[in-house]
């Protein structure tokens, strides 16, 4: 288990050190993050044909509200805890793949519901808005991360014979 | 089939989340304490430009020495640096450690969860710390470079750290300690689904088409 959360918390920080670097942020994150405004302004307008998306931003042309998605927001973070956390345990390397790629959209599906959940409520109340975001949906997210890598898991142990068991404390 | 024992625990884990974020979020005043009295000393120790710590309510201010120019009343004048840092941006994590402790129920998970509490403190405490000094060496303009002299690698440092504590310690750090409490959880579902799978593997391991 010291193994593991040792491999999974340098994959992490390494993961996170590269994502950083501006080369990394104007090539993949910020295109990412505008795809990501693009898609929640698609399922948005479907409930509010309004809404209107350029760059980050996504806002309504009705009420004037908008929101910025920033990093944290734009689900990166949440994928790279995933990849780490599959990276560290033992498994083969078709499971991690098979893993990384379902669980990546899994982990961004939600984000998808975080941002468009938010979108709405802030032009409802801008206080439960920000509850919801700086606490709330960060919690959920991570829990969501948790429970993606714990299912991978238990396909892990049916069909990966050769995986170690994790052991239980006394 | 363990998927259910999953879904129960994370229905469970949304629940008490729902039920407990504005439950800590009243109590968070007197949550705040702890990490804000270790940030603030841990402060005071490392850097000798740091003059002291205050705090008013969820809001911890550190105050300094470093000097920057600012506009007031039209004049132009120096001003002490007085980065303020809020609790509840670092402290939502013991909630969800609370969250799954409830919804796991481990062996003693009340015990569990104020050992968590207070291994938390530093964790947050990481996250204040960063925040003033991304505020002092990073936002504090030319002034504050000046006073400082610090290198680029340690600007560096301070932005990776604020990000890291930010986006990746606060949110990861419960689910740690949850995993670290609660083994007996994963490791039964472990064994369930591999005993879930020892057919299917035999039978996989007969055919001579199937890759480990």
């Amino acid at each position: 288990m010291i193994r593991f959360f040792l491999i999974f918390l340098g994959i992490q920080a390494v993961l996170f050190g590269v994502e950083m670097l501006n080369t990394v942020q104007a090539a993949v994150v910020q295109p990412w993050t505008g795809l990501v405004a693009q898609a929640s302004a698609a399922i948005v307008h479907l409930f509010d044909p309004s809404v209107i998306s350029y760059g980050r931003v996504l806002q309504s042309a009705k009420t004037g509200f908008g929101v910025s998605i920033e990093p944290g927001c734009n689900g990166v973070e949440a994928t790279i805890v995933l990849v780490a956390a599959m990276l560290a345990f033992p498994s083969s390397w078709k499971m991690k793949a098979w893993g990384i790629g379902l669980g990546f959209i899994a982990v961004q599906a939600v984000n998808l519901l975080r941002v468009v959940t938010l979108f709405f409520l802030g032009q409802w109340n801008f206080k439960v808005f920000e509850f919801a975001h700086l606490y709330m949906w960060q919690a959920l997210i991570m829990l969501d991360v948790l429970v993606v890598w714990l299912l991978w898991m238990r396909v892990v142990a049916r069909r990966d014979p050769a995986a170690p068991a994790p052991r239980a404390a006394a | 089939m363990r998927a259910t024992l999953i879904g129960r625990f994370l229905l469970i884990a949304i629940l008490c989340l729902a039920a407990l974020l504005p439950l800590w979020y009243w109590a968070s005043p007197w949550l705040a304490k702890p990490p804000i009295w270790l940030a603030g000393h841990a402060m005071q120790a490392l850097f000798p430009w740091v003059d002291g710590f205050e705090q008013h309510g969820v809001v911890a201010t550190l105050l300094t020495k470093v000097q920057v120019r600012m506009q007031r009343g039209g004049a132009d004048v120096l001003a002490e640096l007085a980065p303020e840092a809020s609790y509840p941006s670092y402290g939502y994590g013991l909630v969800l450690l609370w969250a799954m402790l409830i919804a796991s129920h481990p062996h003693r998970w009340w015990l569990k969860g104020l050992i968590g509490t207070v291994i938390l403190f530093p964790v947050q405490a990481w996250g204040l710390c960063f925040q003033w000094l991304r505020d002092v060496v990073l936002l504090s303009g030319p002034n504050g470079a000046a006073y400082l002299k610090y290198p680029q690698w340690a600007i560096d440092a301070v932005a990776y750290g604020y990000q890291f504590g930010f986006l990746m310690l606060t949110p990861v750090a419960p689910i740690i300690l949850w995993l670290v409490f609660d083994k007996r959880f994963v490791a039964a579902l472990w064994l369930e689904a591999a005993l879930e799978g020892k057919p299917e593997a035999t039978r996989g391991a007969a055919t001579p088409t199937r890759e480990g």
